[in-house]
């Protein structure tokens, strides 16, 4: 199952006309080669940006953006397989070139980016000088589609649905789907477990109870899912003996999760040595659903003596909410290339998440961030010297990317 | 014995009872009194009630002691102010540490915070505690406060399977019946002391378009039964605001933006979108021939869930001259985040009666975070008092929304109507609100209805 959400799958309607367009490209291009026709070609590479950025209205906008061009002499405009776009004109449009690559590029850069520094999305072919590389670029294209997300994508949930699969959660036996991920701190020898996140598996959840359906698909539906998950994962923790000799740990809930008399149940069974030891994961936008909640669960929590974290904050998000002002312990910074510019304060109290790549690594210690959750963050990862970033550690990315799972990934 | 069975008017008496019973054995005894009923509506909600009370029962089980609740929602509490050795949980407090934690956690909501807890020493105090118990028997009732604010009744959450029915009727239901519209106003900047000038007119500057979720719900009522509000329950609300987006961009396409959806030149058209409708194709078309004079409202929940979405939706918005407005932000989020950073053209800060009445701290950090916004980026919502608008008025606030701008501009309709003679001031307002139906027909000058305000009203100085 994915881990991004606020997306929808591809219409598989989507799929076959792009594929037709492919065919028409292809023909098109060994037409000019054979006629001799003078034409030009713009190549829009949307598919080499992340999967977040090729949502179906990324893909619209980036069409409106080569209107322009679209408007040339005998143009036509192609939606390819791996979502790029191809544009064929005659004559000189030399103009209306300009125009849309800048537009792609305002479209797709960060506010600070200088659109004329993105030269990687457009390329211009000639044909039929260029005919050959295109029809080898079409052919790679339409045999091997990039896989957007997930093939299993299935039903979107509705109200009915969920109501059945509220149902169905509150008696089952969920034992079998709890994880524990790790936090890292950063030591001279590598990494060392900090606390693990105490989660359940969504994706073995949905593949057994709701086989056929995409349980993110729709967010919200599935954030209120959550709630019962929530309410499930508090009552497994606080079976007998469940915590008994467990190490410190953190729990991703929501605020109304906190409030509720499973987490009584739950903080009544907490060895007292683990008081103090128990971090909770709250959402940025669970604050602002009750921010008058939040506050009152923030305050109770503390009077329990659990930390609290602000878990899933992106770089559009850490002006928002400084950690002082809401009043949390942690904020748990989601790595993206968007925040390779930026610079947090106060780091000791930060956790970058996603630490998958040594270009986040690389961010993360220069910070002076100590905490991390990700694949090159473990006990068992290789010493935590990451890897010099070839040409500088400026990398673009496009928009805000690296949405993940609003909750617990699975 | 750590929780009274029985509550309300029953556990008034067996509070008395208990009082009684102690005799002269009261040394070593307190009472704590948690006054819920003196919190400020929405509070009580259920999960101030439901902390409060399981705390005090933690300390109740070590203190050899006894809740009680009261008919008029307070929690009572009588225990030894030593701890009995060998019972009770490591998380529970001794009742002077108690009354401290819930005097802190209660405190936001709090009318007199320093009427929030009473702890009561029964060796000298008794005589108090019996008067207080004496007077909540008298008031009999069922142990839940007799007005409950409507966020305080229930936080079970809403059947999700209202939302499918709903988004049905929805569908089904025509334009006029559906949408409501609402105008904001500008207010003159208040006069400098010594400044002769007039007041100068208030000015529409946007009507809204909306659906009533409420009147929704109560026409679906026979079908689905009562319960929780799908508004209740931020997540269900806002995956039906998702699906309403599709049909009120097609209704408003469909009306061609007119028979009273249109606002009158000068003034935008304000939508609530989510994030995904802003960027469909159906509301692309929409934008290209309104621009500058549309306004698109989002919910400031949709913002923080989706920020790379936000963002383009910033873009789009701009580059085609559109005002983006963050919508639904409360006071509180103005304590604890920095809406503002979100970079919206306008904030909707709502308002709420307890914002008059912050403590000190609070109001002074609400002051700073609206002067960080900026007072021009700001509409106050839910501005239904003239209490409202004066608060936002002294903090330099000048676009307002609510049901006192409404009855300002009508009563200058009234004023300027010929037709007025037969109509009330609230049927001026509900008829301004509706875009079609009933409530438009029974005006018998529309015109007037749907113009900019017909003359010039002025603030009271």
């Amino acid at each position: 199952m994915s881990e991004r959400w606020g997306c929808r799958g591809p219409d598989p309607r989507d799929g076959e006309q792009a594929r037709q367009d492919a065919r028409e490209l292809d023909l098109l291009v060994q037409e000019t080669a054979l006629s001799g026709i003078s034409r030009r070609l713009l190549l829009v590479g949307l598919s080499g940006l992340p999967p977040d950025l090729r949502q179906p209205q990324h893909l619209r906008l980036a069409r409106e953006a080569v209107t322009p061009l679209s408007l040339a002499d005998r143009a036509r405009v192609f939606q390819l397989p791996n979502d790029d776009i191809a544009i064929v004109w005659r004559g000189a449009a030399d103009g209306a070139v300009r125009d849309s690559l800048q537009a792609i590029g305002h479209l797709f850069a960060d506010d600070d980016d200088d659109p004329q520094d993105d030269d990687g999305l457009g390329r211009l072919f000639d044909l039929p000088e260029d005919a050959a590389e295109l029809r080898f670029i079409i052919a790679a294209m339409d045999a091997a589609p990039p896989p957007r997300d997930d093939p299993r994508r299935g039903k979107a949930l509705n109200g009915a649905t969920l109501a059945s699969l509220e149902a169905a959660l509150a008696c089952a036996d969920l034992s079998r789907f709890a994880r524990r991920r790790a936090v890292c701190a950063r030591s001279d020898d590598g990494f060392e477990l900090r606390w693990e996140q105490r989660t359940l598996n969504i994706a073995e959840l949905a593949d057994t109870l709701a086989p056929d359906h995409d349980l993110q698909a729709e967010p919200w539906l599935y954030l209120r899912l959550t709630r019962m998950l929530d309410r499930r994962l508090l009552n497994l923790l606080a079976a007998p003996e469940e915590l008994r000799g467990a190490r410190a740990f953190s729990l991703a809930l929501n605020v109304g999760s906190i409030l509720s008399p499973d987490f009584l149940r739950f903080d009544a069974a907490l060895p007292a040595t683990l008081r103090g030891q128990v971090i909770l994961d709250l959402l940025p936008a669970d604050l602002m659903a009750d921010a008058a909640a939040f506050r009152f669960a923030r305050d109770f929590a503390r009077a329990r003596r659990y930390r609290l974290m602000l878990r899933g904050i992106g770089a559009d998000l850490l002006d928002v909410f400084p950690r002082a002002l809401a009043g949390v312990d942690l904020i748990q910074i989601e790595w993206s290339p968007d925040l390779a510019e930026r610079e947090v304060e106060q780091p000791a109290h930060m956790v970058l998440s996603g630490a998958d790549t040594p270009a986040a690594l690389e961010w993360g210690f220069a910070q002076g961030i100590e905490l991390f959750q990700g694949r090159l963050a473990r006990e068992d990862a290789p010493r935590a010297d990451p890897p010099r970033m070839a040409g500088g550690n400026r990398l673009r990315q496009p928009l805000a990317t690296g949405r993940r799972s609003p909750n617990r990934a699975g | 014995m750590a929780d009274h069975a029985a509550a309300g008017g029953s556990a008034a008496q067996a509070l008395l009872d208990a009082i009684r019973r102690m005799g002269r054995r009261k040394l070593g005894r307190v009472a704590v009194v948690v006054h819920l009923s003196l919190l400020r509506p929405p509070a009580p909600r259920p999960h101030h009630r439901r902390i409060a009370r399981v705390m005090l029962q933690d300390t109740a089980l070590r203190h050899d002691g006894q809740v009680f609740a009261m008919p008029n929602g307070d929690l009572a509490m009588l225990c030894h102010a030593d701890a009995s050795a060998g019972s009770g949980r490591a998380s529970s407090q001794d009742p002077l540490g108690l009354s401290r934690t819930l005097g802190r956690l209660l405190r936001a909501d709090a009318i007199d915070p320093d009427r929030l807890v009473s702890v009561w020493d029964l060796q000298d105090g008794a005589e108090a505690l019996l008067d207080y118990a004496a007077a909540r028997l008298r008031e009999g009732g069922d142990g839940v406060p007799p007005t409950v604010h409507p966020m305080a009744k229930d936080d079970a959450g809403a059947r999700p399977d209202r939302v499918d029915a709903l988004a049905a009727l929805i569908d089904a239901t025509a334009a006029a019946d559906l949408l409501q519209r609402q105008t904001a106003i500008l207010v003159p900047p208040v006069r400098v002391t010594g400044d002769r000038r007039p007041a100068s007119a208030l000015r529409p500057i946007f009507r809204e378009l909306r659906v009533s979720l409420a009147s929704l719900e109560a026409r679906l009522a026979p079908q689905i039964g009562g319960g929780s509000s799908v508004a209740s329950d931020p997540y269900l609300f806002r995956h039906l605001a998702r699906r309403l987006d599709h049909r009120g961009v097609a209704l408003i396409q469909a009306t061609g933006i007119g028979n009273g959806l249109a606002p009158p030149d000068g003034e935008r058209l304000h939508l609530n979108l989510s994030l995904a409708g802003v960027l469909s194709e159906e509301f692309a078309g929409l934008l290209a021939a309104l621009g500058p004079a549309l306004g698109v409202e989002i919910g400031v929940m949709d913002s923080c869930a989706d920020p790379a979405a936000w963002g383009a939706a910033r873009r789009v918005l701009a580059a085609a001259g559109a005002t983006l407005v963050l919508d639904g932000v409360s006071h509180v989020a103005m304590l604890v985040s920095r809406p503002y950073a979100l970079d919206a053209d306008l904030l909707k800060l709502d308002w709420a009666p307890e914002i008059a009445a912050l403590q000190a701290a609070d109001a002074a950090r609400l002051d700073d975070a609206l002067q960080r916004t900026g007072p021009d980026r700001l509409v106050l919502h839910h501005a239904d008092t003239e209490a409202a608008v004066q608060w936002g008025v002294a903090r330099g606030i000048r676009r307002f929304q609510g049901r006192h701008p409404d009855a300002m501009m009508a009563a200058a309709r009234m004023m300027a109507c010929g037709l007025a003679g037969g109509c009330t001031l609230r049927q001026c307002m509900e008829r301004a609100l509706a875009t079609g139906g009933a409530g438009r027909r029974s005006c018998g000058n529309p015109d007037l209805l749907d113009a900019r305000a017909p003359t010039e009203l002025r603030l009271r100085a």
